[in-house]
């Protein structure tokens, strides 16, 4: 049997795909090689390879704690994105016309705002509520720019979920809040996965609202780009790669889970 | 009549699965076809090869005498009508109906004095500026009519274009079909699962069944004469008896069954006595006496009665364990519904024997 | 939830969020971008003024990024754009399903790295002494090394690398819902694989597309680091000057948020006018 688009898989476009990626993963295969040269001089040749930028990354206090802060800003601003985030979807389901065309766009303002804005925008915010720079406001501005990708993932999901479903738990007797608990939750336990994890990722990587929201205690992200600025050493090399790591088997592990959920499915 | 359209030992294969099975089939000019079969038997495939969508694994497909087994569809003389029409949902019904006849590069007046007069053939007045998305059932049908013709196709393929219609706007898009090829005397394949819908609107009728041609023929013929168990239980309903067949002559078969011995015509293919055989009797063939008639006689006793006006339906069962159908019109003849036992008959004639 | 007090508990919470911290910020900077003075010295009341705003065209070194960030930001966007659709198109509808999800995965992993070490290792790899340049000298291509880093080509890099995704995504799931069918009915029509593509394929994907642009030129005039770290004293854009009134801490907010108001309005009156365009619907409607 002939495929009938056949002629759009030609090796013309599967050639530009295998390039393009090339292109994306060429820089990230840089750095992590670079990592690993035993210079202190940051360039090409590479003569010998050593381990011992990792030793002294993993030994600098300065990233210890850029590691940790970074951990627990993105683990706290996740799990409040991921509360936040659903009720505002359960609620936004429950709108219709005009209302809902409104509170849509509201809860979208901190997705679709220019970087730069949505973080001087939260330095003002926290300024006027009183919130010093530090920890706590970056972990407000991460949630505030989680919540929408939340709300969004649930969403997709939760227009799948036939209201006969929910309506029969309670025709059977279960409260609102029981058929929200035993029918909502569970079938929305993908897109909340998926949810959790791209949250995470959001916070880890995040540099525009760490970078004006934060204090004394850098999050990984700004040590790096602080770093850059007053002379690169090869030793962000091996942060760099440590953090890539740490993201790609996150992704990795998560994309995993979602994998073998729907295949139970 | 010379045919439009020829397959030669077709075969059709997905993976290493074969769905269709060297078929021969011919096309006659100007004929409705209907491939009628159950779900999965392999019509759309075949649809799909005159078509060019698919290549077959082997045979030819001729079209007009020519052969087009790997000609492209863009290149080959037939359109489709598909089951869920395909409408372009970003052009208006103008645009769709033109589409064929600006890939053919046809002067800008002639595609629209083309789109007028297609759209007066198939009864759309003023849509012309519509999209498809405003359109009713019966109107999107309308337009992939329209659009398929407009390239005045040697032949036009039709699968299942009125699944999607309710019961009512279907059978008068049946009407509006059949006028429809008539008024064109193009050829029309059309596919179909749903035999009443053949039986009314085609010329022929192949019946299929798991990639094969059972038979084929026109509407009366199948009816009267199906020549396998296939075709009598899927054309019409079909009571039947199976037993073995010990003697035949003169075009009737004596039939050994549970509790006697029936008489029937004998179908066209080959039995030799000792064979195992069924004989099938139409519903609306079978007559209920209180005494034992002569010739075919079945005794039975009424299980249940469904009223379905002129043409109702009563099923009964013997102490065989078969069940029996029977038609009858409720304004004619009352049947009682009671526990005593009835007898069931009819002519010899209205049986036919085939191999089971 | 039928009841009404079980209703208005639903909706109370999300609701105030939103409004407070979604809407707030904007509103906050919308309000100090018109005050003469931030935080208002003690004792004294906020006054208001649009001196802030006039300050902007005022003065050439405000205005020449804004335009550069704009101009650039399309331009970038509009390269994406062609970058991204074959792309798009090729995963869409010439890739067997069963492999589609390998594709996609493969694609999207490097954007699960963050902004700031993918720009790091475009500065590592494009550098004078950089990989590619050290490869191009080597095979004898290059005499001396090429400048590739602070300039408007490592910026592209930079904007390529992070926003392809934003692009790719929206275009890719708009050319997906595209049935089979329609390609088929285009074939059984006389189309070629140049009439399909652009009678069908691309007037269908129009949606997807102006969504792409709308959010990558959204993203480009609000990056910060790209410019900050892969831009030169020639390319600087407008983000760096907001950043610059934010660096310090109070006094110079007001005039900061007046020009990220500017920002704002602007880009998304460009955004706006970019999906109209591409989205210019028939109004056929009778
Ligand atoms: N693209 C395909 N890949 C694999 N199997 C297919 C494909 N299309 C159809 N089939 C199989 O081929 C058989 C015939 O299909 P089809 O011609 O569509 O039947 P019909 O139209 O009579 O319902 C079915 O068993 C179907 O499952
Ligand atoms: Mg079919």
């Amino acid at each position: 049997m002939t495929r009938s688009f056949a002629w759009v898989g030609s090796w013309l476009l599967q050639a530009y795909y295998m390039l393009f990626v090339a292109f994306l993963v060429l820089p990230i295969f840089v750095m992590i090689l670079m990592s690993f040269k035993n210079s202190e001089f940051l360039g090409f040749p590479i003569k010998g390879l050593t381990l011992d930028w990792y030793g002294a990354a993993l030994a600098d206090p300065a990233i210890l704690g850029a590691v940790a802060t970074t951990a627990f800003v993105a683990a706290v601003s996740t799990l409040i994105a991921l509360v936040v985030g659903t009720w505002a979807a359960v609620a936004l389901e429950r709108l219709q016309g005009l209302a809902k065309a409104v509170a849509f766009v509201i809860l979208c303002i901190p997705l679709a705002a220019p970087g730069i804005i949505s973080a001087i925008s939260l330095r003002i915010f926290a300024f006027d509520i009183g919130l010093e720079l530090g920890v706590p406001a970056i972990i407000m501005a991460h949630t505030v720019h989680a919540v929408p990708f939340v709300s969004l993932m649930v969403l997709a999901r939760l227009s799948h979920l036939p209201k006969s479903q929910t309506e029969a738990a309670k025709d059977l007797g279960a409260s609102p809040i029981t058929a929200f608990c035993l029918i909502t939750l569970p079938f929305l336990k993908p897109s909340l996965i998926g949810a959790s994890l791209f949250g995470l990722l959001l916070s880890m990587d995040d540099f525009n609202r760490s970078f004006f929201l934060g204090g004394f205690e850098p999050t990984l992200p700004i040590l790096v780009f602080e770093r850059m600025s007053t002379g690169i050493s090869p030793q962000i090399n091996a942060i760099a790669s440590i953090v890539l790591l740490v993201t790609l088997s996150m992704g990795f592990v998560g994309e995993r889970t979602l994998r073998r959920i729907g295949a139970r499915k | 009549m010379t045919d439009i359209c020829v397959l030669r030992d077709i075969t059709a294969r997905y993976g290493d699965v074969t769905v269709i099975d060297r078929l021969n089939l011919a096309i006659p000019e100007g004929a409705f076809v209907t491939l009628l079969g159950p779900s999965g038997c392999g019509k759309s495939t075949t649809l799909r090869m005159i078509g060019g969508f698919e290549t077959p694994a082997a045979g030819q497909v001729l079209l007009a005498g020519k052969d087009v087994t790997h000609v492209a569809p863009n290149h080959r003389d037939t359109n489709l009508v598909f089951q869920d029409y395909a409408l372009f949902p970003h052009m208006t019904v103008a645009e769709n109906i033109a589409f064929g006849l600006k890939r053919k590069g046809a002067p800008r007046d002639v595609i629209r004095q083309r789109v007028d007069e297609l759209m007066q053939l198939v009864r759309l007045p003023d849509m012309a500026q519509r999209l498809p998305a405003m359109l009713s059932g019966g109107q999107r049908q309308r337009v992939a009519l329209a659009r398929a013709l407009a390239r005045d196709p040697a032949l036009l393929l039709l699968d299942e274009p009125l699944g999607a219609l309710d019961a009512k706007l279907r059978e008068e898009m049946q009407h509006e079909l059949k006028s429809l090829q008539r008024a064109t005397g193009k050829a029309f394949v059309f596919v179909t699962h749903d035999q009443e819908e053949a039986l009314t609107m085609s010329d022929v009728v192949v019946v299929m069944n798991k990639g094969r041609i059972e038979q084929q023929g026109a509407p009366v013929e199948l009816y009267r004469d199906p020549q396998s168990r296939f075709v009598a239980s899927f054309i019409g309903k079909s009571n039947f008896f199976e037993g073995r067949l010990q003697e035949a002559s003169a075009g009737i078969g004596r039939v050994e069954v549970a509790g006697g011995t029936l008489s029937a015509r004998l179908g066209s293919a080959p039995l030799k006595a000792g064979d195992a055989v069924v004989v099938a009797v139409r519903p609306e063939k079978v007559a209920l006496a209180t005494e034992r008639p002569q010739g075919n006689a079945i005794e039975a006793r009424l299980q249940s009665l469904s009223y379905k006006g002129a043409k109702s339906t009563a099923l009964f069962a013997d102490a065989f364990g078969r069940r029996i159908e029977m038609d009858f019109n409720p304004e004619e003849r009352r049947i009682e519904a009671g526990d005593s036992s009835v007898w069931l008959g009819w002519q010899d004639a209205d049986g036919i024997v085939l191999a089971a | 939830m039928n009841t009404q007090p079980a209703r208005i508990a639903l909706l109370a919470f999300p609701a105030f969020w939103i409004l407070l911290l979604h809407l707030g910020p904007m509103l906050a900077m919308l309000r100090i971008s018109f005050l003469e003075s931030f935080p208002p010295l003690p004792g004294s009341a906020e006054v208001a003024t649009l001196a802030n705003y006039t300050a902007f065209f005022a003065n050439d070194v405000y205005i020449v990024p804004m335009l550069r960030t704009l101009v650039f930001s399309f331009s970038a966007t509009l390269l994406l754009l062609v970058l991204t659709y074959p792309l798009a198109f090729f995963l869409a509808k010439g890739v067997r399903a069963e492999r589609k999800l390998t594709y996609l995965m493969i694609l999207f992993a490097p954007f699960w790295v963050g902004e700031i070490i993918r720009i790091f290792s475009i500065t590592v790899t494009f550098g004078n002494r950089g990989a590619v340049n050290w490869v191009l000298l080597n095979l004898g291509i290059l005499e001396r090394p090429l400048r590739m880093l602070y300039g408007y080509f490592s910026l592209s890099t930079g904007i390529i690398h992070l926003s392809a995704l934003y692009m790719l995504m929206p275009i890719y799931a708009a050319i997906e819902k595209i049935p089979d069918n329609l390609l088929e009915a285009g074939r059984d029509l006389g189309a070629g694989p140049v009439s399909r593509f652009f009678d069908i394929i691309l007037p269908l994907s129009r949606e997807g597309v102006a969504t792409g642009c709308a959010l990558v030129f959204l993203a480009n005039v609000g990056t910060y680091s790209v410019p900050a770290l892969l831009g030169g004293p020639g390319t600087s854009m407008f983000s760096e000057t907001i950043g610059t009134f934010f660096h310090t801490a109070g006094s110079q907010w007001p005039v900061g948020s007046a020009f990220s108001v500017l920002l704002l309005t602007a880009s998304l009156t460009i955004a706006a006018l970019m999906m109209l365009v591409i989205q210019r619907r028939k109004g056929r409607a009778r």
